[in-house]
């Protein structure tokens, strides 16, 4: 099934288009599609949030077909 | 207080003498002084807050002056509290300003920032932060935790239970050394304005009202992505599920 990711701010490093459509397995979660992405170190993820169909979700979350994420990851600088 | 200074401030219907009034008779706490804590204190500052309390234990340096506003070439290896201290007195002599040149932790957090209305996070890393999650949540004082590298940064109230506490939402034992750092990543100096601003603002509409934004917002400044979302409490967190359970909020 496919799904349409937005990289917004210090997540996007350039390995992905800043929109891209993805295809995944039927009930990936949210966290294990995070886990296929290979321009973040998997430490990372619990540092990312996740904004689905614009609203906010765990990484719990089981995926639809059609579903637009939105990853930030949060900064710690100062 | 000097009404005329704050004439504009007042205006702003918003505000108003009532609001001036609140914001004079308030203590607001900033833990570091580097690009956030610069910004944030200028503002602050500015708008006529009655005390501040600032702590740092870092020297200025060359590449601090990219962003952090308050300093000059004038300041190199100078404390950064004690010389931000002097320049706030000098943008407004009626802000009562208290430095500390000293890196807060759990053992004198409550000795430094226990008296705050609210306190504003201007660290630059997240072992700190998570301290000031737990000691806040203890010490029943509301924070705004503020972040920033390269050009994107986040800005979220904190104040459970009205809020999700920080590990409601970074919800992790561990603090990668491979996160995103402004020394690998660089930064540029809008973005250290952009966040400080809306933590700034947030602050001054909670001291007037006590309104809180419960939406974390995130930005970049490169591509102009501004995002605004709400996390709910996690009933299974680690750190804030128990702490607010009964207290009495602000």
């Amino acid at each position: 099934m496919k799904i349409t990711v937005e990289f917004v701010g210090a997540i996007n490093t350039g390995s992905y288009e800043k929109k891209q459509d993805f295809e995944i397995e039927e009930k990936t979660t949210v966290e294990n599609f995070l886990k296929t992405l290979d321009h973040f170190h998997e430490s990372h993820i619990p540092y990312i949030q996740v904004l689905c169909n614009g609203k906010r979700c765990a990484h719990t979350k089981k995926l639809k077909s059609g579903d637009y994420l939105e990853l930030m990851l949060m900064v710690g600088g100062g | 207080m000097n009404l005329e200074r704050y004439s504009r401030q007042i205006a702003f219907e918003r505000i108003g003498i009532s609001g001036q009034n609140a914001l004079k008779g308030s203590t607001i706490g900033i833990i570091g002084c580097g690009a956030l804590g610069t910004n944030i204190l200028d503002s602050i500052a500015r708008s006529g807050v009655g005390k501040i309390i600032i702590c740092d234990s870092d020297i200025i340096e060359l590449s601090n002056l990219q962003r952090q506003k308050l300093f000059t070439e004038n300041d190199i290896g100078r404390s950064k509290s004690k010389t931000a201290e002097q320049i706030i007195k000098n943008i407004n002599s009626q802000v009562e300003i208290k430095s500390f040149d000293m890196r807060v932790d759990k053992n004198n957090f409550f000795r430094i920032y226990g008296n705050c209305d609210l306190l504003l996070d201007a660290t630059d890393n997240f072992e700190t932060r998570f301290m000031i999650n737990e000691e806040c949540l203890l010490h029943n004082i509301p924070w705004i935790f503020s972040g920033i590298t390269s050009s994107s940064g986040q800005s979220a109230f904190i104040y459970p239970p009205k809020t999700s506490c920080l590990k409601c939402f970074l919800n992790s034992d561990t603090i990668p050394e491979t996160l995103p750092n402004t020394v690998r990543n660089g930064i540029i100096s809008t973005i250290a304005s952009a966040i400080s601003s809306i933590s700034v603002t947030k602050a001054i509409k909670y001291l007037i009202r006590k309104e809180i934004d419960q939406e974390i917002i995130y930005m970049d400044i490169w591509t102009f992505d501004f995002k605004k979302f709400f996390v709910p409490s996690n009933p299974r967190c680690g750190v804030c599920s128990s702490l607010h359970k009964g207290r009495n909020t602000k």
